[in-house]
């Protein structure tokens, strides 16, 4: 049940006495459905947000640092998700291998994830006995208390390499990813993959691992989150008295580069063992908080969202062109993508289904949707938050993405009000000012053993 | 309050004080009914499975379960295929067909405001489907397309291959998408009959989660399901599985790959052993978590793979041990001798007992997670419906748990698997490889199947 404001209020007062430090009340952050996550600032600069939840006897704790590969230089590709490992391996009171058994003899379920604008941690375990203080302990250490070894770097790099493998080298829509965004991106750091390219990898020393740690792992850099079957008191205190003690640190700006806007057609093709072609066809889209980011998410919708999405139908079912067709906004905190990804049947190319997705997109542009597409797709987006607030992952997912990309959680709720005021007029304008066929970059996958243009 | 309530409604609560339950009702007709209701978001997911899957389909007839699931929401007597999906889609709602060798299901989701139109749909494609020439045409080109296309991943295609090696000729050996000349020999009579065979009361579960409870889905199965016919449960006893002899290891001849896929296994239990739950910890303890000795060996302590995980499968006839990993190229012969090893050590019951303790105190304290969502309560106890397991199973998991001595966890490998009839299957550039794998230190017979062939 979420805490009102005066409730919230006293929960800090109580929260500080209990642990000896000062805890204040920021403010409530209106999630979807009547829920409200309470905000806590600590003295250090970490935030808390927590929402009590009985749905289930469980409860998920979550660290969300800003942190992502978009703060990587050239050259360094890949450290925040390498450094992301390297977090489980120990730390000066907690030796290598001690945090993931004590997990797992709870029951819990952990682990990690390092994208663009965020990486975090999170740990859902059975709330019972002294399962969260033990958390508390755990995660407040591993964020000062980190002890690095050069064997520990070059095992972990070994796993991030095969994970590389697997994820990109050996897979055609790993390389076709990162084919895409290299080619969309010329100066923004969104242009290198978050798992890094593999020279990159190779190249991190021990020393410049303990330089990120010590750079972006700082609780003013932090948002925990916590969702479940806990008192609240017991959440907010226990917080304080585990992060209270631990100090700011100065947090390296983020990088300013801008990426210029895309006047051309940029193609780029990459050689596959495969039979079938793939092609992702994309457009410079607005960051998350843009108003224009709710219209354009209604248009993928309307022209690849289920059956009856416009492409979907024509490529994939009235003339089966396409084995699949996928349309998708990326939710980044800058300027991302607005991405169409198609899979072609064996044997044909996609020059022709390139040519109707222009066709769909200019026309989308001309004449906008009609009112009953909008109106559908509003429904398949709502049904599609209220999944994702399902459990008390999801809830703490939400919230944690939100605080840490749009400064506030409450901006779930934006999102899905902005979702449900777009009308047919929004849908055209964004339409005609972001799907641009003359400046969109075509990445594709072609058969290795036939003479194929990109 | 419907007549359903009279009959044997009980709400089957788990061994937890705070863990929701969900109620059963067995209908006079035949029909099993589950639900758990949840009213805090208001959306409903449903599910309608049948206890009978791909183990029905005639030999020459096989995919024929998989056609089913799909072609049902293809079009109906009253609504050609794009008028259905523009009915479901405009409601914001998703239905959607699965198939195994044991079961078919039928589901999706909705907002509670249109639940029970889409219910209706969904009754109204499974009772009155069109199995019209024209999609089932185009649903094998579809068919055979994926059969080109699912060669482009590795995972899959190491899946498969063990999959059929494992079982041969047995129902389990079975490819899903059924053979090229199984498939062009379906015809809607075909669909038709069999499916009218398989649309019995008394073959069918009826499962539901979220804003609904037991008498609004009874009534709703009253409205739009009365046309099901009386019959019995198709539910049978799987044939024998055969048994491999000796060691064969089958290279999956794939070019330009970086990275190897391995597979080692061999059939084990049926689901309904009641040793199978203590082969299920044993399994967990070994390779089931991040700490574990096969994850610790291959990963943490070598870097060899980004996973390294054992499972046993489930199901009515005996289901698969089996170890998996993706090392680098270089690296395959030394993860394949290191897997046996280790393989070898469990059969043997050389890990300590504490190891087994460990794995099922870790499986006790998930077991909230299983089912914590209604979407989750609800298909922990659809599955135990059809595995035909009794109404028991789910909330009494931690008895039974708790009734397991590590002791005898520890000896279950050695009473179910075999150190010297196993196989091994592995996803890699044979050419590279050749000379290595022949010199592997226990010698098997070695068997290269090109990657066309899948």
């Amino acid at each position: 049940m979420s805490l009102d404001e005066k409730s919230a209020e006293i929960v800090a007062k109580d929260a500080a006495k209990a642990s000896g430090h000062a805890v204040h009340f920021a403010g409530l952050a209106a999630l979807s459905g009547g829920l409200k996550a309470a905000r806590f600032k600590l003295d250090n600069g970490l935030t808390l947000l927590t929402l009590p939840d009985s749905q289930a006897p469980i409860f998920a704790f979550q660290t969300w640092f800003s942190v992502g590969s978009r703060h990587e230089p050239k050259g360094k590709t890949g450290i925040a998700h390498l450094f992301e490992h390297l977090m489980f391996k120990g730390t000066k009171t907690h030796p290598l291998g001690e945090f993931d058994h004590e997990m797992e003899k709870r029951g819990a379920q952990t682990n990690a994830a390092t994208w663009v604008d965020w990486t975090y941690y999170r740990e859902s375990l059975p709330a019972l006995g002294d399962n969260f203080e033990t958390v508390l302990g755990y995660e407040s250490d591993r964020m000062v208390n980190l002890a690095l070894t050069q064997e520990m770097v070059d095992s972990e790099r070994e796993v991030v390499k095969n994970e590389r493998r697997l994820r990109v080298d050996d897979s055609i829509h790993g390389s076709l990813d990162e084919l895409m965004y290299q080619t969309a991106f010329i100066a923004h750091s969104y242009g290198h993959p978050t798992i890094g390219y593999m020279d990159d990898l190779n190249a991190m020393t021990l020393k410049e691992f303990e330089a990120f740690y010590r750079s972006y792992y700082a609780p003013n850099n932090a948002n925990v989150v916590i969702v479940g079957d806990l008192d609240p008191v017991r959440m907010v205190a226990g917080v304080a008295k585990a992060y209270g003690a631990i100090q700011r640190q100065p947090v390296p700006p983020p990088p300013t580069a801008v990426e210029p806007p895309q006047k051309d057609i940029r193609r780029a093709a990459i050689k596959k063992p495969t039979d079938t072609e793939r092609a992702s066809i994309v457009f410079h889209g607005p960051p998350q908080s843009h108003e224009d980011h709710a219209a354009l998410q209604v248009a993928a919708e309307i022209l690849c969202g289920g059956e009856t999405g416009r492409i979907y139908s024509e490529l994939v079912i009235d003339k089966e062109l396409c084995q699949e067709a996928h349309a998708s906004l990326t939710p980044y905190k800058e300027p991302g993508l607005f991405q169409i990804d198609i899979g072609m049947k064996p044997g044909l190319e996609h020059a022709q289904a390139e040519a109707i997705v222009v066709a769909h997109l200019q026309k989308l542009a001309k004449e906008g949707p009609a009112a009953k597409e909008v109106e559908k797709t509003k429904n398949r987006i709502e049904a599609a938050f209220l999944r994702v607030l399902l459990d008390a992952d999801g809830k703490a997912e939400q919230i944690g993405h939100f605080e840490t990309t749009a400064g506030d959680a409450s901006f779930l709720s934006t999102v899905l009000e902005r979702l449900r005021k777009v009308d047919e007029g929004a849908v055209q304008k964004a339409a005609e000012k972001y799907l641009n066929p003359n400046a969109r970059t075509v990445a594709c996958a072609l058969p290795e053993n036939e003479e194929r243009q990109a | 309050m419907t007549a359903a309530l009279l009959w044997s409604c009980m709400t089957l609560m788990s061994a937890s004080p705070k863990m929701k339950g969900v109620d059963r009702v067995d209908r006079p007709d035949g029909i099993t009914l589950l639900v758990a209701e949840d009213r805090s978001l208001p959306r409903v997911s449903f599910r309608i499975a049948l206890r009978s899957g791909g183990a029905e389909d005639p030999d020459e007839l096989q995919g024929l379960t998989r056609v089913t699931s799909e072609l049902v929401l293809r079009g109906t007597k009253k609504h050609a295929r794009r008028a259905f999906s523009e009915l479901v889609e405009g409601y914001g709602s998703s239905l959607s067909g699965d198939s195994g060798s044991e079961s078919q299901t039928w589901g999706g989701e909705s907002l509670s405001r249109y639940f029970e139109k889409t219910f209706a749909l969904l009754a109204e494609a499974l009772l009155e489907p069109a199995f019209a020439q024209e999609e089932l045409d185009k649903l094998v080109r579809e068919m055979e397309a994926e059969r080109t296309t699912r060669k482009d991943d590795d995972s899959t295609l190491s899946r498969l291959a063990f999959r059929r090696a494992l079982y041969g000729a047995h129902v389990y050996g079975r490819d899903p998408l059924g053979t090229k000349a199984s498939l062009a020999a379906l015809t809607p009579e075909h669909l038709r009959k069999e499916h009218t065979r398989r649309l019995v009361r008394g073959n069918m579960i009826v499962a539901a989660a979220g804003d609904i409870d037991v008498a609004t889905l009874s009534g709703l199965l009253d409205r739009y399901f009365a046309a099901i016919p009386a019959g019995a449960s198709l539910s049978k006893e799987m044939a024998p599985t055969p048994e491999p002899t000796g060691i064969t290891l089958y290279v999956v001849d794939k070019p330009e790959r970086t990275q190897t896929q391995i597979i080692l296994g061999r059939p084990a239990l049926k689901g309904t052993n009641p040793d199978h739950l203590a082969m299920n910890v044993a399994a967990t303890a070994f390779g089931g978590t991040f700490t574990a000795p096969l994850m610790h060996e291959i990963r943490e302590v070598r870097g060899w793979s980004y996973g390294a995980y054992a499972a046993i499968s489930e199901m009515r006839g005996r289901g698969g041990f089996s170890m998996v990993a993706a090392p680098a190229t270089g690296d395959t012969v030394g993860c394949i001798e290191l897997m046996v090893e280790l393989y070898k050590k469990f059969w043997n019951g050389d890990y300590p007992a504490s190891l087994f303790e460990f794995g099922r105190s870790y499986l006790l304290n998930q077991f909230p997670f299983n089912v914590a969502t209604p979407d989750a309560r609800v298909s922990e106890y659809l599955h135990a419906e059809l595995m035909g397991y009794g109404d028991n199973w789910v909330q009494s998991f931690p008895d039974r748990l708790g009734a397991l001595k590590p002791d005898a966890i520890r000896q279950m490998p050695k009473r179910y698997l075999s150190d010297t009839d196993f196989i091994i299957v592995i996803v890699a550039t044979h050419k590279e490889l050749q000379n290595a794998l022949a010199n592997l230190s226990f010698s098997p017979e070695i068997k290269v199947l090109p990657v066309e062939a899948e």
